[in-house]
């Protein structure tokens, strides 16, 4: 395996009090490394988006410890995990969320901006050369509500991409295209995946996904149940 | 500016464009509300404006100097109490005045006027016509040419109805003389004085010296020195300079006191500091209900964007950074509403400045005290207002925003993110 950029020891995530308590997660154990194009499948309600939240410092495990390049994570404020998330991770939703007040380039720029420490043309030049990348040089100054779904998507995808993060977390990307967009989506980000050895974790139910994986991490009742490698 | 901030500056913007219609109708709140207290005050300043000139104009001048015995006495105005030496207090006035003050004595001092048939209390002054036309309007309010004139008097249009009097007519004048004893002369009506104070016109007459001399049988004192003061364009600075020289005046001369109009008129000035408050109870009212309106505005904008909240907190927006987007947005009405409240007040002050509003029908015949008859105002422009009503409207609208940013910043972002 590739330098090892990420490992979860003993993960359990606990919602809910007394008889209302969930264990959505329970003592998950993972290492992922640079480059990896990873899948997380199971049934609805198995952790796989607990998993990918945890992993992105959306949420904070109730036992257990998330480590970054062998940095612990455990025990960060808010804010330290804003830096953390910041840093290193970008996100792919399954409902793009896209800002619908922002152009297709400002949707893109904004993780830069919001990272802080780069001039205005810098910015607009990877911007401009990741919008290119996902193929919607054309729709730069479009607004979201302009655009379809698949093109919101690539946008999405450019705006995780943009920053150059180690991981890339997609929660369910395909689940709201068509079968020929999300083929298009797939296609993008086993190139992209391929091209800049970005690390990307999906969860989904999109068996094309599962056929391009590396690695298929299978959940079952927040555990996992089976933890498959292909060769690429 | 910091990058964070341009794209929290930018983002904000959009955000308060996107919500065009809830944002302007907050900020049409804000703005009619800094408008009124703009306007209001406005009115006030050009109220104070005209009262102040009424009494510079008729009564007191810019300051009025009497010796303090007469001072000590002033509500009986005795002629025993008149300033010694005169010539030589007026003498050294150039130097203790600023260039282009003009000065001139009256005496004052109660009488009794007569038609003959009936007779009221009344108040003479005698003047000096060269001199007090320099400091006084009174001359120029006379219909008549009496003014001035010896065996001729000058009377209130008030007083003259009072006795049923017009010009060309006979009255008697009465005055009690130090001694106790009584004396009188008969004059002529020369003129009616107009004055637009109700005491004046219902009590002044004016006369010569040489006929008061007559009346009181004896060398005329002078009882004050009235001083006008070169304009000022606004009344506060006025009322400081007059107050200026009446203190250097008094360090010069130990025996006179001179009561500026300030002094004169500091129970008007009390007065008008309870409506200046008033006016700022009002934009208090106003500013609160537009800041319920903006802390609505923010929080609705809170609540449809929460998914977005949730995606720039997992980009690495850091709770005070989201913060400070949701206030950013509360100041940015607070800047619209208020730059449109300041520009409708200019509007508005600019329509009374030119126009101005006549109040005189309001009022009738009712005495107003130191307003003047047939009042009209005019506005008066005071940068100072349209700053205070900015920074009050932009301060309240960043305050209104607050609750809503801070309740924005503490959501949770998987709950955010889950929000539908």
């Amino acid at each position: 395996m590739a330098e090892v950029v990420l490992t979860l020891k003993n993960v359990t995530k606990i919602y809910g009090k007394g008889e209302a308590e969930v264990t959505a997660l329970h003592h998950i154990s993972l290492a992922f490394g640079q480059g990896e194009f990873a899948a997380v499948v199971g049934p609805s309600g198995s952790g796989k988006t607990t998993l990918l939240n945890i992993i992105g410092c959306l949420d904070s495990p109730t036992e257990g410890e998330l480590a970054w390049k062998g940095a612990r994570m455990k025990s960060m404020n808010k804010t330290e995990l804003a830096t953390y998330r910041r840093t290193h991770v970008s996100f792919v939703f399954q409902s793009y969320n896209l800002i619908p007040v922002l152009t297709v380039t400002e949707n893109v720029e904004l993780p830069l901006l919001i990272e802080g420490n780069h001039d205005k043309a810098q910015i607009h030049e990877r911007a401009r050369a990741i919008i290119t990348m996902v193929g919607l040089a054309d729709k730069a100054n479009r607004y979201p509500t302009e655009l379809s779904g698949g093109q919101e998507q690539r946008v999405a995808i450019a705006r995780a991409l943009v920053k150059k993060p180690s991981i890339v977390l997609a929660d369910e990307p395909t689940a709201n295209l068509d079968s020929h967009a999300a083929g298009e989506i797939i296609e993008l980000m086993g190139e992209i995946n391929k091209k800049t050895n970005t690390t990307f974790l999906f969860s989904t139910h999109d068996p094309r996904i599962m056929e391009l994986a590396h690695r298929i991490i299978t959940l079952c009742d927040g555990q996992v149940e089976s933890d498959e490698r292909r060769a690429p | 500016m910091k990058a964070d901030n341009r794209m929290l500056f930018q983002i904000a913007l959009r955000n308060v464009a996107r919500h065009s219609r809830r944002t302007a109708i907050t900020a049409v709140v804000l703005a009619v509300g800094i408008a009124v207290f703009i306007t209001f005050q406005s009115l006030l300043a050009g109220m104070d404006r005209v009262t102040i000139d009424t009494a510079i104009d008729y009564d007191n001048g810019s300051i009025s100097v009497r010796s303090k015995d007469y001072e000590a006495h002033a509500t009986s105005q005795p002629l025993e109490y008149g300033i010694q030496d005169p010539e030589g207090v007026m003498g050294g006035l150039a130097a203790l005045l600023p260039v282009g003050s003009t000065w001139t004595p009256r005496t004052r001092f109660y009488v009794q006027v007569s038609n003959w048939a009936d007779e009221t209390p009344a108040l003479a002054f005698v003047v000096r016509p060269d001199t007090d036309r320099k400091v006084f309007k009174t001359a120029q309010k006379v219909v008549g040419g009496g003014w001035g004139v010896t065996t001729k008097a000058v009377v209130g249009t008030d007083l003259a109805r009072d006795l049923n009097v017009k010009e060309g007519d006979s009255i008697v004048v009465t005055a009690v003389l130090p001694n106790g004893s009584l004396n009188a002369i008969e004059l002529v009506v020369g003129g009616i004085a107009d004055l637009p104070l109700y005491s004046l016109s219902q009590q002044a007459i004016y006369m010569t010296t040489q006929d008061a001399e007559a009346l009181v049988d004896a060398p005329l004192p002078v009882t004050e020195i009235d001083i006008r003061l070169p304009p000022a364009s606004r009344l506060d600075v006025l009322v400081a300079q007059a107050d200026s020289a009446a203190s250097r005046i008094e360090k010069n001369n130990n025996d006179l006191a001179a009561v500026s109009i300030g002094e004169a008129m500091r129970d008007y000035l009390a007065m008008r500091n309870m409506k200046s408050k008033f006016a700022y109870i009002i934009i208090v009212i106003v500013l609160l209900i537009s800041s319920v309106g903006i802390f609505n505005t923010i929080l609705m904008s809170m609540y449809s964007r929460i998914r977005e909240i949730g995606v720039l907190a997992a980009y690495g927006l850091e709770p005070k950074q989201i913060k400070r987007l949701f206030s950013l947005e509360g100041t940015l009405v607070g800047v619209i509403g208020s730059t449109g409240g300041v520009l409708l007040g200019a509007v508005f002050v600019w329509w009374l400045t030119s126009r101005g509003i006549s109040f005189g029908g309001m009022f009738g015949n009712l005495d107003l005290g130191n307003l003047p008859k047939d009042l009209f105002i005019r506005g008066e422009w005071n940068p100072a207002t349209f700053a205070q009503g900015f920074i009050f409207g932009v301060l309240v609208s960043w305050l209104a925003s607050l609750m809503p940013a801070r309740k924005a910043s503490s959501i949770e972002v998987t709950e955010a993110l889950r929000f539908v």
